[in-house]
């Protein structure tokens, strides 16, 4: 088991109030498998992803815990956490194209960031080289600045430094929502090559783009207003999805393909509530074309089927019901 | 002859201090939108297609071509006869949030076109007027009216604008990148007031990055790389049978729900025949996919006339570094050229100063063929 | 390269020759004639008299010839070196009246500027992480910054020369010591100095410390410094970027101040009474001599473009970014 969080809380400060943008939250991701982490904008999948690795100034760990092959990481102790950052856990912000120095050649600052994490950049300069050349940038690279480079190749040049050191865990926040399609591809397979080079053990993917995750991820898990609402592997969340809300946003989806003349699709009406203070229940009710009086007791995120968990009481209805109607099935 | 009618519109972009280098942005673009249709303009950053929407909308000037709505030459437009020229046509834009005052409330928009254009009518009769268009993009006016900017949702601002439009007696709406910036599930809600718009007899050049969105909306679709359409016809067609190998290659790399990535081979010629293996399988950088981008802008660039594959995924920066790497190996051109590509930008090669018509001669775009009716491929070179 | 430099200097080159013809063309586009207003102190009361002075001065400062060649023989003196004759100080030459003043103008300013852009640099990139500072060094340069500058300067004259008689109220050296290498007349100079150093030392400082903290915070929230932070960069690693980043708008505003030196800081001069350039572009404004005054302004032109090309050169060196557009301009 590479990664497991349990009971995660995180809250961050807002001139309005606490927002408790990570609530209650328990899931693993398993040596070699890339995660998966989808939801809308403001559900809290990039502060779930930022915790583990950096909480900034606002951002408060309220509760849980997260281990990572087998230690604690100290995500509330920032100098603690050092120790852990680049060589256990790493990240690729979503902000990669702005993420380097500008007024550094890009070896120059890879030199000294190793040095803080306590590597001479000569220790490792041959495979950085050659992953700079497997990412596709001239071996030049180090000697250029930032603002030298495309916004895709400055993309590129985070991912190698960001994974220089081997992290066990790496996590990639929305790496390719800023690109055009042809780089989203490249990106995306490039970060199943890092996993299957073993240059990462674990990947979490963080994005809002599920046709991505269909592609590059092992396991998708499914966020909504601070919560989880389902989990299982990519195939049966993109194909068989039990939780009303990732049934819709898969269905609000135009797919190439898909015209309106043929297949009009429908949204998801109404908006996420606020997380300032979330109503009580099943946070989707509001929302949810199934919603009955049992969803205002909040649902829990519990195995539904194998490997397959769900935070929906409707849901549970229906794959109890079919289990029982199998069962008399079987009994006849 | 369609409502909107473009005819071989180029863009030079000039830079440097004294108009040092220049850019050819677009490349005698031509094609034209009808009452109630939706043309997707379908193009990877740099490809110039934010520059035709503004040209239409006459926020910058052509500097070679012409821009006809209704039969009338728009591109000399100016004072009186541009105002009328909005009334018509409208433009709505990425960022929704962008387009609004902060510190105004959301609907001081509608108060603006009411100043400009319906002075002298009455309250109640402007009121009726809101409502209706508000109704139109399926907004509830009590949800939206006296609402501050940040009280609403991306979607419900992008509509906001779209209704902004409506006010006016609009017949063509040039909505350039507007849901790439929404939540998915708010996205479908904007394309479906798009269609039913549409569905009344509005015109909508549907400008984005995004194949798929293009594909569910549009009648036509139109196929920009490097400012020059390298494709163009009616959408199923277009994307059911692509024939020009940037097509192709773009919807090989569009992610798609039920289908993995099919591979895809970059450097053949001609076709584009699967190869054995398109999973990643990198023995040194170079042949590894992801510098198949590299490759192309390398194969692209031996041939003077074609613009560089740079600064690809960058909003604005020079890619200094690609240019000087592929300067390197770019071979001389079939001819000697005055100008001279290099990080994203032309450069003088000739001691003397360059004209633009010489520019615009030499970045002129491969011919356009029709395979099928209703069917245009630029030869590829 | 070459091009680009020969490009900046093209561009000097023109600002200078427009700040001089400006420079020229001003008193003479001014109401009022100058020799009129120095004959009026000669309280002359024949017409014959002041006729015949009248001729003489002019001939003596050229006003009596066509406006081209006045702008002709202009450029030509000042080529020579020659920056014609004062015409409050009579028949002292503008040159020599301004080497007299820079010195004391120069070791007045230079100190003051370099001083508190080191120091002011330091404590506002401190203040920038420590409450402490913040609380306390910082609200004193807002101070400071906000006081009008002859009111600190005359209260500073009043309490710490007149009432306490710790500084000499006025003056740049002791009177009655000759001049030359003696601890005395050092000591004069320097006491002299100390009261004008220290007020432009703390309210510069308060500016610089100011502005430091503020960008220095700036930096610090970038995309960069997130990104160092979140791979466990040290503080220290993350601190000295964003010190360098932050140092190079900081930079252009310290090649204003050291190119406007040249002028001198006139309101701290004159309430000290202190020998340099601001004192007498001072009386040179209030003696109407427009002579020595287009002297100054000359000198005051070429110190800002000196100094502003100075800087280019160095930020060509620390910012890699203005490196890109010289090599667009080269091409």
């Amino acid at each position: 088991m590479s990664l497991s969080v349990r009971n995660l809380r995180i809250a961050y400060r807002t001139l309005r109030g606490d927002v408790q943008a990570v609530d209650d939250v328990t899931f693993s991701v398993a040596d070699g498998e890339i995660m998966g982490l989808a939801g809308e904008s403001g559900c809290g999948k990039s502060t779930l992803g930022n915790s583990l690795i950096y909480l900034e100034g606002r951002m408060r760990h309220l509760g849980g815990t997260v281990e990572l092959d087998g230690k604690v990481l100290p995500i509330s102790d920032d100098r603690a956490m050092n120790r852990h950052r680049m060589r256990d856990v790493s990240i690729i912000p979503q902000y990669a194209m702005s993420a380097l120095n500008p007024t550094k050649k890009i070896g120059v600052l890879a030199r000294d960031l190793l040095k803080s994490r306590g590597t001479k950049l000569a220790k490792v300069l041959p495979e950085f080289r050659r992953r700079v050349a497997l990412v596709g940038l001239p071996d030049s690279v180090l000697e250029m600045y930032p603002f030298e480079l495309s916004g895709g190749m400055r993309q590129r040049a985070t991912m190698v430094i960001s994974t220089l050191l081997n992290p066990s865990l790496l996590i990639a926040d929305e790496v390719t929502s800023a690109l055009d399609v042809s780089n989203q591809r490249a990106v995306g397979e490039l970060l199943t090559e890092f996993r299957d080079r073993g240059y990462v053990k674990s990947m979490i993917v963080i994005t809002h783009d599920l046709s991505i995750l269909a592609q590059i991820a092992d396991t998708i898990m499914v966020m909504y207003a601070g919560k989880l609402a389902e989990k299982a592997d990519a195939g049966t969340i993109i194909d068989r999805p039990l939780h009303p809300y990732t049934q819709a946003l898969l269905s609000s989806l135009p797919e190439v393909g898909v015209r309106y003349e043929e297949e009009e699709l429908t949204g998801i009406p109404g908006r996420p509530p606020s997380l300032l203070d979330p109503p009580a229940g099943c946070r989707f009710r509001d929302r949810c074309p199934f919603a009955f009086d049992k969803c205002a007791e909040e649902p829990p995120f519990v195995e539904l089927l194998p490997g397959h968990q769900v935070a929906c009481w409707k849901a549970a209805q229906d794959v109890a019901g079919s289990a029982e109607r199998e069962h008399e099935e079987a009994a006849r | 002859m369609s409502m909107l009618e473009l005819d071989k519109v180029s863009k030079v972009f000039k830079s440097g201090t004294f108009g040092g280098s220049l850019k050819p942005a677009l490349r005698q673009v031509s094609f034209g939108i009808d009452r109630g249709e939706v043309v997707s303009l379908i193009g990877e950053s740099g490809s110039g297609k934010s520059t035709l929407g503004k040209i239409v909308l006459h926020l910058t000037p052509a500097s070679a071509g012409k821009v006809s709505f209704e039969g009338q030459d728009v591109t000399e437009k100016k004072g009186r006869e541009l105002h009328e020229y909005y009334r018509h046509v409208q433009g709505v834009f990425q960022d929704p949030f962008s387009s609004y005052n902060p510190l105004y409330k959301a609907d001081r928009v509608f108060e603006m076109v009411r100043q400009e254009y319906f002075g002298g009518l009455q309250r109640d009769a402007w009121e009726a007027k809101v409502e209706t268009v508000l109704e139109t993009v399926t907004l509830n006016p009590a949800d939206v009216l006296n609402k501050f900017p940040h009280q609403l949702s991306g979607g419900q601002q992008q509509r906001l604008l779209v209704a902004r439009a409506l006010l006016l007696d609009v017949k063509l709406l040039i909505a350039d990148e507007i849901i790439s910036m929404l939540d998915a599930s708010t996205r479908v809600d904007v394309l479906n007031m798009l269609v039913s718009l549409k569905r009344k007899g509005l015109g909508i050049l549907f400008i984005t990055h995004d194949l798929s969105l293009g594909n569910y909306i549009s009648d036509k679709t139109v196929i920009l790389r490097h400012g020059a359409v390298v494709e163009m016809g009616e959408t199923p067609k277009v994307f059911g049978n692509p024939q020009h190998r940037y097509t192709k290659s773009l919807l090989t790399a569009v992610p798609q729900l039920h289908k993995k990535w099919a591979p895809f081979d970059w450097s053949a010629n001609g076709s584009a025949a699967p190869a054995s293996n398109g999973a990643l399988r990198p023995a040194s950088g170079a042949a590894a996919p992801v510098a198949e981008e590299a490759r192309e802008t390398r194969r692209y660039s031996r041939s003077s006339l074609s613009p560089l594959h740079a600064a690809k995924g960058a909003k604005s920066t020079p890619s200094v570094g690609a240019g000087a790497a592929v300067a390197e190996e770019a071979a001389p051109g079939p001819r000697p050229s005055l100008m001279e590509m290099e990080g994203g930008r032309w450069h003088r090669r000739a001691r003397r100063r360059v004209t633009l018509a010489e520019v615009l001669a030499e970045s002129a775009p491969p011919p356009l063929v029709e395979c099928e009716p209703g069917h245009l491929v630029a030869v590829e070179e | 390269m070459t091009r680009y430099f020969a490009r900046k200097i093209g561009l000097y080159i023109l600002a200078f020759w427009a700040g001089v013809t400006i420079d020229w063309a001003i008193p003479r586009l001014m109401p009022g004639n100058p020799i009129e207003a120095y004959l009026a102190r000669f309280s002359l009361n024949s017409q014959g008299s002041w006729t015949a002075l009248y001729k003489l001065f002019s001939k003596a400062f050229g006003y009596n010839l066509p406006l081209w060649d006045q702008y002709w023989h202009y450029w030509d003196n000042l080529f020579h070196g020659n920056l014609g004759i004062s015409i409050y100080a009579f028949p002292e030459k503008v040159t020599t009246m301004v080497a007299q003043a820079a010195p004391y103008t120069l070791a007045l300013l230079v100190p003051a500027i370099v001083l508190s852009y080191v120091l002011g640099n330091r404590i506002g990139a401190i203040a920038a992480r420590r409450k402490i500072l913040d609380n306390t060094v910082l609200p004193l340069g807002y101070l400071f910054q906000a006081m009008p500058y002859a009111w600190l300067a005359l209260a500073a004259a009043f309490y710490l020369a007149q009432l306490e008689r710790w500084f000499p109220v006025q003056g740049g050296s002791a009177v009655g010591i000759a001049s030359g290498f003696t601890w005395a007349y050092i000591w004069g100079l320097v006491s002299h100095w100390f009261l004008p150093f220290l007020t432009v030392f703390l309210v510069s400082f308060g500016g610089w410390s100011i502005g430091m903290r503020n960008l220095v915070i700036y930096e610090l929230e970038t995309d960069y410094a997130r990104y160092l932070r979140a791979l466990g960069a040290r503080s220290r690693l993350v601190r000295r970027y964003a010190y360098r980043n932050a140092v190079l708008p900081q930079l252009s505003g310290l090649a204003l101040a050291l190119g406007t030196v040249i002028g001198g800081n006139i309101v701290t001069e004159v309430v000290f009474q202190y020998p340099g350039l601001g004192h007498l572009i001072y009386i040179a404004a209030t003696d109407q001599d427009y002579s020595l005054l287009q002297g100054i302004f000359i000198f005051i032109i070429a110190g800002v473009l000196v100094a502003n090309f100075l800087i280019d050169i160095v930020y060509i060196v620390i910012d890699p970014r203005t490196r890109l557009s010289m090599q667009g301009a080269v091409a």
